[in-house]
């Protein structure tokens, strides 16, 4: 028996899904019609979820973070200060969570990666629906301190030194060719190397590689 | 959840779906267990993508047919799942009535390609022109995946069925095949070559 999520009003919720690919917004927009909730559009970027969302005036919007033009927080942020009333979830494939503070800084509502399942983010749509803020991920205590405390500076943010450590690393160089290269001891970067990882939260050398990739670090 | 919502949206299409897998050895196992007609495979799966996997569940299964899923509508892609027998190469940027399209086309023994992937690469698949051979072996390939996924050897043997010793060869072989003497690079290479993602 499907449960029908009904706003204040006794109405269906009403979303709006944005996501460049058509095939996964209109699989996710079959399953939150079985849900019971409204789909009012779809959009295939940002801009175009940003213009839906000012003239249909969803209740959720639900937003793919990596999205051409536009990306989804920056809509959210948009959507802050032109109908805040409106609720907003990002969607992300991202393999770290680096969008999550990202997203609670733009005051979005919502977040749910994507390999977890409809149930979860029905459940999220619904939480967020209510006014509710509901993340899926877990935000260390550090990002969430710097959050509350506005400081601009996010503690897990890599240093100069580790951030060049990395670089080196992700180029293929052994513990010892960094040490020679930065003149220090194998030592102290065996030290650094593991202080970024526990900052990245990786946990596997290669994670690191894919790291760099993705932050554009290095080319793959 | 994105496999909940097709599931759903194909079963409204009339297509009744067996199964579904979350990874590419999932999908073989369950494709060898179940004899679907078709399999529908993301391209890029972990543990095992789904042009390797699509070899295997077509090495296994005598009349099964494989569309592969996808964001990437690059040419080499697009022939190296031509090459490996893969009858349907669907972009994620259509909507499902592509893919739906896509099934129907398949099963009735045509080969289909979105639209958007150019005319070009039609072309070139069937003046059969000159892509370089791929310089590893299935397994081989299989090994690089889970290395770049950063699993250890033992891991790799573990998922592979093979001896630790094994696996550690393959990773060896791997390497002096692409001149390439260390991890880093490694993940590089498997990310340029879409293996895995970034």
């Amino acid at each position: 028996m499907n449960d029908i999520h009904h706003s204040a009003h006794g109405t269906p919720t009403r979303v709006l899904l944005a996501d460049d690919h058509a095939i996964f917004r209109e699989s996710l927009g079959v399953l939150l019609q079985d849900e019971g909730f409204e789909v009012v559009g779809e959009a295939t970027d940002g801009p175009e979820a940003l213009r839906m969302a000012e003239t249909r005036h969803p209740d959720v919007a639900i937003l793919d973070y990596d999205m051409p033009l536009m990306d989804g927080i920056a809509v959210a942020r948009e959507l802050q200060r032109s109908v805040p009333e409106i609720q907003t979830v990002l969607l992300t494939n991202e393999e770290d969570n680096g969008s999550a503070v990202e997203a609670l800084r733009a005051g979005m509502h919502g977040y749910v990666h994507k390999s977890q399942t409809g149930e979860e983010l029905v459940n999220t749509i619904r939480q967020v629906a209510r006014g509710i803020i509901h993340f899926n991920t877990r935000l260390s205590s550090g990002a969430l301190s710097s959050l509350v405390s506005g400081s601009e500076a996010e503690p897990e943010a890599l240093s100069e030194r580790e951030r060049e450590v990395l670089m080196l690393i992700a180029q293929g160089n052994t513990t010892r060719m960094i040490a020679q290269e930065l003149g220090l001891s194998t030592k102290t970067i065996e030290s650094h190397r593991s202080r970024i990882m526990h900052k990245l939260h990786v946990h596997r050398a290669a994670e690191l590689i894919r790291y760099a990739i993705r932050r554009q670090l290095i080319t793959p | 959840m994105f496999r909940q919502g097709l599931k759903a949206l194909l079963e409204r299409e009339g297509f009744d779906v067996v199964a579904e897998a979350a990874d590419g050895h999932e999908a073989v196992r369950l494709a060898r267990q179940l004899s679907p007609e078709l399999a529908v495979l993301d391209l890029g799966m972990p543990l095992l993508n789904g042009i390797d996997a699509a070899k295997q569940i077509l090495k296994q299964t005598a009349g099964i047919q494989v569309i592969v899923l996808t964001m990437y509508e690059e040419e080499a892609y697009v022939l190296e799942a031509l090459r490996a027998g893969i009858r349907g190469y669907v972009l994620k940027a259509q909507a499902a009535s592509d893919l739906v399209g896509a099934i129907r086309e398949v099963g009735r023994g045509s080969v289909y390609l979105s639209p958007g992937i150019s005319k070009t690469v039609v072309d070139a698949y069937i003046g059969k022109s000159e892509l370089p051979a791929d310089p590893l072996t299935d397994r081989e390939r299989q090994v690089l995946q889970l290395v770049a996924e950063g699993k250890t050897t033992k891991e790799v043997a573990q998922v592979l069925g093979l001896s630790a010793k094994t696996a550690d060869s393959h990773r060896t072989r791997i390497m002096q095949k692409l001149e390439i003497h260390d991890t880093a690079s490694l993940v590089r290479y498997a990310v340029r070559r879409g293996f895995i993602k970034a």
